[in-house]
């Protein structure tokens, strides 16, 4: 009686058993019902259980809630829970993300707005309906149990010990204990990744990896393995063929079919950090997005089919290493280093052996870096009379003709004809209407598809400054050189001697003594530049860049190592954006040098033309002694040495020298004073060696040696 | 928890109402649901403190027959204990108690999983009609003590992390070594929770790297320290500071072994760091024996490596020696040659002076004498110090901290002198001032860091001055020779001896101060350190060896003794008085006597 009295108060409990799973599977039952204002099913009050039971019971169908929300955030359609609950796919574990199983596929009908999960969210799911269908199993056969009624059940347990088994609350909960926490689990992560895709996804997956309980970190590497599939199939893909299919952006390389094919490698192609996941680190990342960019540009570019062979051995590195999956970095490892060897050795070949880049940028540093002396010296020997014309009226079709010749007749004629065809004639447009053919006359290397990777106009934009330059210093080189040709010291002592007599004469030789002064000055201020340009910055870049050309392994360090070669060369020749100032005091200098140039011309012819006429006074007068009559006849020295050479002409040209000297002493002064300003170059050689003798210093022209830094 | 039920429900009959067996039988129903930590009709919950970490305490109605009552209330504790863990199985999943208070958490739960089979078990005797009370009590009492102990370390937990948290279940599990069982399951909780740790370690001890996401493990990482100060600050404090240990450390850890997880990381970090991708050491899990065992292996390895590193890649023997050659003049070609050819920049006022130019004739110097066979005189450079050689002396005495034992040398208390008055500065040349630097590549850098260079320069500038005082002397000397043959027959025969004789002894002083400091002072100190170096283990013990070198070539050479030293300056300011004087005078008196002197 007293054990009927106590069962009589547990009387509904097999009937919550049965209510708590199918609240487990999300429907309401006959005692428990959801309640949305709670949040939570509730043991109708009337139901005839202990309080106990219901507690535990309102304990129990959490599981209940938590499967309503995974379910929710799954999507919600009943399709894809129909699909998995049957028993084929219930018993897969791995969830095979390649082959559409139904679930997938109804996830696919169901839900439009699902669509955009992409083939990770996709590849999540299929997993979480896989726990889900553990979990399915479970309650069927919890629900076989339920259905054993506990007093047969008794029974049997009492003839023999081994009887069927039933169910009450507490065995219930024993059961649901593990699942509630794994169920738990499951929804904080579709919570979480909730509005994520692609790597994006299986970073958040990855943040909560990062727990101490083995059970739960067991569980969520079985779904970011099954998450991440499509991420390795992506990246196996990229890295083996060089294809990139991810209509939803999921992958973290990014391509953008609207950039040309010339600019494929630099800007096709990038590395979407949003969609990296974690777990693969920036550097594997760039290691990808470089090799299957390698891939494509040899392929697209480069029109070398060399890959095709390399592709199974680079698969079948990562197949060694176990496979691409998550929780076995090796293979990518692996994966990687191995594609990287391979490819890099490819394109390698293929720039260096087919498309000759090293042969390219030694000629580009021969012919638009003034490296090629003799071919240069020819040039403007032959194209001197034709530049000194105004800008307009030179002929880029004449000068073509020139550069020509100048190839013939030097010894850039047995440069490859591949080379030389490359070279062209480039006039820049005129920037004002005083320019002369000398400004706007500039060299083009001309190159073509693959190349034009490494020469990108902005590369050519900047050997196009250097050359300008270049080419400037060299004119006001030559322009100096041929100044001295026309004083040549025998000039001068030539007029010494002949004497161009008279106190205008004196004074004459006293000024063109200035002149070839402040040329030697000049030349020297020029020469230094000049080797300062040609040897400290182009052959020492080019020394560094050489060696990295041989030490780069890939095309992207090739192309930074062609950059910093680049602008080391820039900045260290002065025409960094730093270096503007100097720049424009250099060119300043220039220009006095050619004005100087240009009065000096003027003061020679003067000055040869007086002696001239000197030397054919005294011949005449050498001819009428030997006829034996007057040597000299009054009022002809007059005519013929002195007249010319007026006191007032010979001061005008001792202004004029006066005028030019300081000039360049101002320019020269201001020059070297901006040059230890230029921190960011190693110019104190160049300064050491303007004024080794300690002559400018003395005179008060540069920077004072107190206020240097030291 | 034991969540109270929200659900109002009719009060339930008293249990006085019942008679004895049918109490006794709703009471093991209460009780079975309390052990599960849920509340029942007559065995109540309260929680007192509040909150959820109060502590939860069973009450059993009124109304039960004493003798069952007695007998249920024995069983409560166990009760509150259940709950109490199981309380903290579920608090402690957060992410806020670290990886360590999750996996103790977890296995936690694996244990409360099996008391929970047990009351399962003990319901299905009580529906077979089997279980009594008494009965009740017989089947918990094996897991009441070890309840009781999981609702200990449940209580005392909450707060802990990391390595006090194991530290914890350490001390725990050693007061209980006699209580087997006990003693036992902590240890299993302590296997479990310290399995994270563990792993850490093995990350940090095996790949040199630090993964921490809850800022609890051994090593502390400080990523603002950059390697670039070693060759930049006197007191960097990149090799000491960049990793450092966790104020806690964990009881299987202790001893050196802590010392030595770090040290091993480290290295593994600064080989990674020069030669990148290969500081892995390929020491897998196959790896056996405790982990004492293999975190020493992993010591060796890293630390051999490290060696060998900086021994055979960063070339430190050739480095070293190049050293000696600049710094100590061991092959002083080089130097003959820089001051013959800037003899005369040096002998400027300091600001006078192109650094510039010292530089390029520094580097003249150096590729026409034989330092140009050494592979590394590209690093040398030189600069010129803005005080004298006591002055930087003293301020770096006062940068140092007194527990180095070369600083132990007391000082004349003139403190006042430290800084360097601007006359000081006009009155020094270049040749006091001139100082040769270098410039040692990463990981060269931890032995020759900047703090060894700076010893290094002190004894450059030392012998640099000394030996150019021998050279003015030898000048001097010279010139004295020659007029002092000439002068023998004239008048001023006697002071021009006594001068002659002067600056012989001049440079007999001089000159054995030189050979003292070169060939007994830095020649068996050197022959020390390359046996030393020779028996090195590891880079740290090289760092050392080579700065106990410096500190004994410092030492010997009298740079730790300012008095001696300051005297000594006095004696060579006077050599140089003299060296001067005497130019004068024979200049002087040369163009009296003679023409053309030279």
């Amino acid at each position: 009686l007293a054990r009927e009295a106590t069962l009589s108060a547990e009387v509904g409990e097999p009937e919550l058993v049965r209510d708590v799973l199918f609240a487990c599977q999300g429907i309401d039952g006959k005692f428990l019902k959801f309640d949305p204002a709670e949040g939570a099913y509730v043991v109708r009050a009337d139901a005839p259980v202990s309080p106990g039971a219901a507690v535990l019971a309102r304990k129990l169908t959490e599981l209940g809630w938590l499967f309503r929300k995974i379910r929710a955030c799954l999507g919600g359609d009943d399709a894809d829970v129909v699909a998995t609950t049957t028993p084929a796919s219930a018993d897969s574990d791995v969830a095979p993300p390649a082959t559409p199983s139904l679930g997938t596929l109804g996830a696919l009908g169901g839900d439009r707005g699902e669509l955009d999960g992409g083939s990770v969210r996709r590849a999540f799911k299929a997993r979480v309906q896989g726990e889900l269908s553990d979990y399915y199993r479970l309650i069927a056969v919890l629900e076989a149990q339920a259905q054993v009624p506990m007093a047969a059940a008794l029974e049997s347990a009492r003839d023999d010990s081994s009887g069927e088994t039933y169910l009450t609350l507490r065995r219930l909960s024993v059961w649901l204990a593990e699942p509630t926490r794994r169920l738990r689990l499951l929804a904080v992560l579709v919570d979480a990744s909730r509005f994520n895709k692609g790597g994006a996804l299986l970073g958040v997956l990855h943040a909560h990896a990062k727990h101490g309980d083995p059970a739960l970190c067991a569980t969520v590497a079985r779904l970011l393995s099954a998450a991440a599939a499509p991420m390795y199939a992506a990246i196996q893909n990229w890295v083996v063929l060089g294809e990139l299919d991810d209509p939803r952006s999921e992958f973290f390389v990014t391509s953008d079919p609207a950039v040309a094919e010339e600019d494929l490698w630099r800007h096709r192609y990038g590395v979407d950090d949003a969609m990296l996941p974690p777990f693969i680190t920036r550097e594997q990342a760039a290691d990808v997005l470089r090799v299957g960019k390698s891939i494509n540009f040899l392929r697209r570019c480069c029109d070398d089919d060399g890959w095709t062979a390399e592709r199974a051995p680079v698969a079948a590195a990562a197949a060694n290493a176990g496979g691409l999956g998550y929780g076995n970095p090796k293979a990518l490892d692996a994966l990687i280093a191995e594609a990287k060897r391979r490819i890099d050795r490819c394109l390698r070949r293929v720039l260096f052996e087919r498309y000759k880049l090293f042969e390219h940028c030694f000629a580009v540093k021969r012919y638009l870096l003034l490296g090629q002396g003799d071919f240069h010296a020819c040039l403007m020997d032959l194209a001197g009379e034709d530049l000194a014309e105004p800008a307009s009226n030179v002929s880029a079709y004449k000068l073509s003709g020139t550069l020509e010749s100048a190839i013939r007749a030097s010894n850039a004629q047995y440069d490859e004809s591949d080379v030389l065809d490359r070279l062209r004639v480039k006039m820049m447009p005129a920037a004002g209407a005083d320019e002369v053919g000398w400004d706007v006359f500039s060299l083009e290397y001309q190159t073509s598809a693959p190349l034009t990777t490494v020469f990108t106009p902005d590369a050519m934009g900047k050997y196009l400054r250097v050359f300008t330059f270049l080419w400037r210093l060299k004119r006001v080189e030559h322009a100096l050189c041929a100044t001295w040709q026309t004083m040549k010291p025998n000039v001068t002592a030539a007029l010494a001697r002949d004497g161009v007599a008279g106190a205008a004469g004196v004074a004459l030789a006293e000024e063109l003594r200035r002149c070839h002064t402040l040329r030697g000055e000049m030349h020297h201020f020029i020469a230094n530049l000049q080797y300062y340009v040609m040897f400290e910055v182009l052959e020492g870049s080019w020394e560094v860049f050489t060696r990295e050309m041989r030490d780069a392994r890939d095309l992207d360090s090739l192309i930074a190592a062609h950059e910093r070669y680049l602008d080391a060369v820039l900045q260290k020749a002065l025409l960094g954006p730093k270096s503007q100032l100097l720049a424009h005091a250099l060119s300043t200098l220039f220009e006095v040098v050619l004005r100087f140039r240009g009065f000096a011309d003027r003061l020679y012819d003067v000055a040869r033309d007086a002696a001239m006429r000197r030397q054919l006074a005294r011949l005449r007068v050498e001819q009428r002694a030997e006829q034996a009559t007057w040597g000299s006849l009054p009022g002809e020295d007059a005519a013929g040495g002195d007249g010319l050479l007026s006191e007032a002409f010979v001061s005008e040209m001792r202004e004029q020298l006066d005028a030019v000297g300081a000039d360049y002493a101002k320019m020269l002064d201001g020059f070297l004073n901006l040059l230890p300003l230029q921190t960011h170059v190693d110019l104190k050689f160049l300064l050491f060696r303007l004024d080794f003798s300690e002559y400018y210093c003395k005179q008060k022209i540069g920077p004072s040696p107190g206020s240097l830094p030291f | 928890g034991a969540g109270g039920s929200s659900v109002a429900r009719d009060a339930p009959k008293p249990l006085g109402e019942y008679d004895t067996a049918c109490q006794e039988l709703l009471v093991i129903d209460d009780l079975l649901y309390a052990m599960m930590g849920v509340e029942g009709r007559y065995v109540t919950a309260s929680r007192s403190g509040g909150g959820a970490g109060g502590v939860v305490t069973f009450h059993i109605s009124e109304g039960l027959e004493p003798s069952l009552r007695a007998l249920a209330k024995e069983a409560l504790p166990l009760c509150a204990a259940a709950a109490t863990a199981s309380d903290y199985a579920e608090r402690a999943r957060r992410f806020e108690s670290g990886l360590v208070g999750h996996a103790l958490a977890a296995e936690m739960s694996e244990l409360l999983h099996d008391w929970h089979t047990m009351i399962v078990q003990l319901e299905h005797q009580k529906n077979l009609g089997r279980l009594s009370l008494q009965a009740l009590w017989f089947y918990v009492q094996p897991a009441a003590p070890a309840l009781a102990l999981l609702a200990r370390v449940a209580a005392s937990a909450p707060g802990l992390r990391g390595a006090p948290l194991l530290n914890h279940l350490h001390r725990e599990a050693r007061a209980r070594a006699g209580d087997v069982a006990a003693r036992d399951l902590l240890l299993r909780l302590l296997r479990a929770a310290a399995a994270p740790y563990a792993k850490a370690v093995e990350r940090w001890v095996y790949e040199g790297r630090v993964e921490d996401p809850y800022d609890e493990f051994l090593i502390v990482e400080r990523a603002d320290l950059d390697k670039a100060s070693l060759s930049e600050e006197y007191d960097s404090r990149y090799w000491s500071a960049r990793y450092t240990l966790r104020e806690d450390v964990p009881v299987f850890l202790g001893g050196d072994l802590a010392e030595k997880v770090l040290t091993t990381g480290k290295y593994l970090t600064a080989l990674r760091e020069s030669t990148d991708g290969l500081g892995r050491i390929a020491l897998g899990a196959d790896a056996r024996g405790t982990h004492a065992t293999r975190i020493n292996a992993a010591f060796k390895h890293a630390s051999n490596a490290l060696l060998r590193n900086v021994l055979i890649e960063g070339d430190l023997r050739a480095r070293l020696l190049s050293m000696k050659r600049y710094f100590l003049l061991d092959k002083g070609d080089f130097l003959v040659h820089f001051v013959d050819i800037a003899g005369e920049q040096l002998s400027k006022r300091a600001p006078d002076i192109s650094v510039d130019k010292l530089q390029s004739l520094l580097e003249l110097s150096l590729k026409l004498s034989s330092a140009s066979s050494d592979p590394h005189n590209e690093d040398l450079t030189c600069a010129l110090e803005r005080q004298g050689i006591i002055h930087q002396l003293l301020s770096i005495q006062s940068l140092r901290d007194d527990g180095t034992g070369a600083g132990g040398v007391a000082y004349d208390g003139d403190e006042a002198h430290v800084a360097m008055t601007p006359k000081e500065a006009l009155r020094l040349t270049g040749f006091e001032t001139f100082t040769l630097d270098y410039e040692a590549p990463w990981p060269v850098s931890l032995v020759l860091s900047r703090r060894a260079l700076t010893k290094y320069q002190l004894l450059f500038r030392h012998m640099f001055h000394c030996k150019h005082v021998e050279r003015r002397l030898c000048a001097t000397w010279q010139t004295w020779q020659s007029s002092a043959t000439r002068a023998t027959a004239t008048a001023d025969a006697g002071s021009l001896g006594r001068a002659y004789i002067l600056s012989q002894r001049m440079l007999h002083f001089l000159q054995n101060f030189v050979y003292y400091l070169a060939c007994e002072v830095v020649e068996p100190n050197w022959h020390r350190l390359e046996a030393k170096i020779a028996e090195a283990s590891n880079v740290d013990e090289l760092a050392a060896e080579h700065d106990a070198f410096l500190d004994a070539c410092m030492k010997e050479g009298m740079l730790f003794w300012p008095t001696i030293l300051r005297r000594l300056e006095k004696i060579k300011s006077a050599c140089l008085r003299f060296a001067d004087a005497s130019a004068r005078c024979v200049l002087y008196t040369g163009s009296h006597t003679t023409p053309s002197p030279w």
